[in-house]
């Protein structure tokens, strides 16, 4: 969207299968567009590998020293604050936009581009985006925090490979796993003379090719509750859970009462993430929206690409108030039950 | 099957729970490989013990020398490569960590955070579904016993670490198990609170008559808690005996050298006799004949090394010597430490370590003084030299 005069390899990748039909040079623009990709990733992974210390007492230690002196506090304060305008000044005229005909040129309020957006296609796609980020949420939370355990506490040997196989939904670059998915999944899955399984991207798949994206925005937000789900397994020592089994508790046991009280708040930042995660994801889904499903993110983009900036600024802010909201109602359902209280 | 077995042990609360004549455990020839190839040492190489009814045993051993191991292997974390277990008869291998009527206290404390002190305590007995009634007056009977009455609202990173174990504690004595397991428990305490929750564990002990299974690498925590100590070396067994024959007969200079301080002289056997109360052996050593109590697989061709504990150690004037001689010998090194006096002695033997209990004042010999050194006969030992 931003790319100028340069030519980026994955918007190049897009513009060689939705302009000019060619999905074979758009998968070989995606596989040169992986290696970069997945090496930096490696790179990063065998760094923090050597560097992580296990720090796993059980006690409370540690404390914060505060940065005294000036000379070192205004240079950070300064970048800080510039950081923070950045961002402010890019939600702002999001919100500016929304509310303006054509911002800088006509700067005039209207409500124009919200009647637009809420009548038929655009409550269409907010509908039908939330309702399958909703779904795919859970999904992507459950199976992160099951791969966290299996990594953390059950496998031994190849839990790195395991890892990696987890979090390869985010090392993946979305244009490539978005071609990857339309590429694999728009035809039935025949083996000999038997249908495995029926076409799930595109449009004459079923449910209007909108499983392919719940698949997507699975894969692409579970690494974030899996990464949330390590962290918090690793701060609690094997001990507590033997103990809970010395006393007679069986290994689900074990689970319901100890494990997972410990990890809820790991869970739902895991969750959160997911679900803002699937709403705002584009590149991968780009390929297999369909007509009869779509997509928000989808909608903003062409949006864009039909100089209906105002449109796309509405659709925006309705995006992050969703996000916001549904984020905030998970804050309120699964709430932190912590204090300790005696039962009696 | 298990757990019911000690519910229906526990008596009401309020009195002293008895646990009887249960609590036998047997391991025979238990072993632990890991994985890895056969070419790596096994963990544990085959252990044979008989622990009575009641009884305190500690396992004693260097780091790495599979005491811990036989403890998970005990408490079921881990599962023995060969070999046999057995409670009371009942085969224990097969069960479950959940289903085995032991209870395991941690290095580590192992409280669960989310839980109040009452509710640590709690959550064994309300796993068996016992009536709440019972559940309150067993709970509050074991935080009284650990003086913990007063904490009970409280969450465990609210208490202090001595206050931890204590909770600990009590979470696995409300269980009455038929086996304590104690994972050298002691080790994140300084050392004041170590003494002092040292007699509190033996005194609770004793009171309950719980069978008892201590792992430690601190000789002092051995010494005063066991009725037996198992000195445990490379996943093998080199003594079991009580405090006292362990520190006065060890059974190699590997027990001897890590249960107090020793001196090694390298001797030989003149006369080899054997007594009702053992074999006596006459050697030669500074400069003069001792007959010493001697190992019971020594014969007259034997290797030997002859033990002298520091404190029988006999330091005697010797105004005339001018040189290291015979019995003379010369300080090397004098520290005073307030009860005692340690000394660095140079001997024709080598270099004698020797301590002396309360010394009178102005008795404190110097650096450079020439003295006469002895032992007292009864109180060495010989024993296989190392190979």
């Amino acid at each position: 969207m931003i790319g100028g005069d340069f030519t980026v390899l994955s918007s190049r990748a897009y513009i060689a299968i939705t302009g000019e039909y060619d999905v074979a040079s758009g998968a070989a623009y995606s596989l040169v567009l992986l290696l970069p990709g997945l090496l930096v990733f490696l790179v990063q992974r065998y760094w923090a590998e050597r560097r992580s210390v296990v720090s796993v007492t059980g006690k409370p230690s540690g404390n914060i020293t505060l940065l005294r002196s000036p000379l070192a506090r205004i240079p950070l304060l300064t970048v800080v604050l510039a950081i923070t305008a950045l961002i402010v000044a890019i939600y702002v005229t999001v919100f500016v936009g929304a509310f303006t005909a054509i911002l800088g040129v006509n700067n005039t309020f209207t409500l124009a581009n919200y009647r637009y957006v809420l009548s038929g296609i655009g409550s269409d796609a907010m509908f039908t985006t939330t309702i399958l980020a909703l779904i795919a949420t859970p999904v992507a939370g459950v199976l992160g925090m099951i791969l966290a355990w299996l990594v953390v506490r059950k496998v031994r040997r190849g839990r790195g490979a395991l890892d990696f196989l987890g979090m390869l939904g985010l090392a993946v670059p979305g244009t490539v796993l978005g071609i990857g998915y339309a590429l694999a999944f728009n035809k039935p899955f025949i083996i000999g003379n038997i249908q495995l399984l029926p076409a799930l991207a595109g449009g004459g798949a079923i449910f209007g090719g909108a499983l392919a994206i719940v698949m997507v925005y699975v894969i692409r937000s579970m690494p974030s509750g899996q990464r949330s789900g390590i962290a918090a397994l690793q701060q609690i020592d094997p001990a507590i859970d033997e103990a809970s089994t010395s006393l007679g508790a069986s290994g689900l046991r074990t689970f319901r009462s100890i494990t997972l009280p410990l990890i809820r708040p790991a869970l739902l930042s895991g969750l959160t993430y997911a679900f803002a995660r699937a709403m705002t994801t584009l590149s991968p889904i780009i390929f297999i929206t369909t007509p009869q499903t779509k997509i928000m993110t989808s909608q903003i983009l062409s949006e864009v690409d039909s100089g209906r900036f105002g449109n796309a600024f509405a659709y925006c802010t309705i995006l992050i108030a969703i996000v916001l909201g549904v984020i905030g109602l998970m804050n309120l359902l699964i709430r932190d039950r912590r204090t300790p209280a005696r039962v009696n | 099957m298990a757990t019911t077995t000690s519910t229906s042990t526990s008596t009401s609360s309020g009195t002293t729970a008895q646990a009887g004549p249960s609590g036998s455990l047997h391991l025979d020839n238990l072993v632990k490989q890991y994985p890895g190839g056969a070419s790596t040492e096994p963990a544990v190489a085959g252990i044979d013990l008989d622990i009575r009814p009641g009884e305190f045993l500690t396992l004693l051993g260097p780091s790495g020398c599979g005491k811990t191991t036989t403890l998970r292997m005990i408490a079921g974390f881990e599962t023995p490569s060969h070999g046999s277990l057995t409670l009371d008869g009942e085969d224990m291998v097969a069960l479950t960590p959940d289903k085995r009527p032991m209870a395991m206290v941690f290095q580590s404390y192992a409280l669960f955070p989310h839980m109040s002190v009452f509710d640590n305590v709690a959550y064994g007995l309300r796993l068996q579904k016992l009536p709440k009634k019972r559940v309150q007056e067993e709970v509050d009977f074991a935080l009284a016993s650990m003086s913990l009455t007063k904490l009970a609202d409280r969450a465990p990173n609210q208490l202090s670490g001595g206050q931890q174990q204590r909770v600990a504690l009590a979470r696995a004595m409300v269980m009455k198990p038929k086996v304590l397991l104690f994972d050298e428990p002691l080790s994140n305490l300084d050392a004041k609170l170590r003494v002092q929750m040292r007699t509190e564990i033996r005194a609770l002990q004793h009171k309950l008559g719980i069978t008892s299974v201590y792992v430690t690498h601190d000789q002092d925590e051995a010494m005063s808690l066991s009725d037996r100590i198992v000195v445990m070396r490379q996943g093998r067994i080199e003594q079991v005996a009580t405090p006292e024959i362990v520190y006065r007969k060890p059974a190699s200079v590997f027990v001897a050298d890590f249960i107090g301080r020793a001196n090694f002289l390298d001797t030989s056997i003149g006369h080899l006799t054997l007594h009702a109360d053992g074999a006596r052996a006459t050697v030669r050593a500074l400069g003069t004949n001792y007959t010493v109590p001697a190992h019971d697989g020594i014969d007259a061709s034997s290797q030997v090394c002859l033990m002298v504990r520091p404190e029988s150690v006999v330091l005697a004037p010797a105004p005339d010597a001018r040189e290291v001689s015979g019995d003379e010998g010369r300080v090397l090194k004098s520290v005073f430490y307030g009860a005692w006096v340690e000394y660095e002695i140079e001997t024709v033997d080598g270099n004698v370590t020797a301590v002396i209990y309360d010394p009178a004042p102005g008795d404190i010999l110097d650096h450079g003084t020439f003295v006469r050194v002895s032992f007292e006969q009864d109180r060495a030992w010989l024993l296989p030299a190392e190979d």
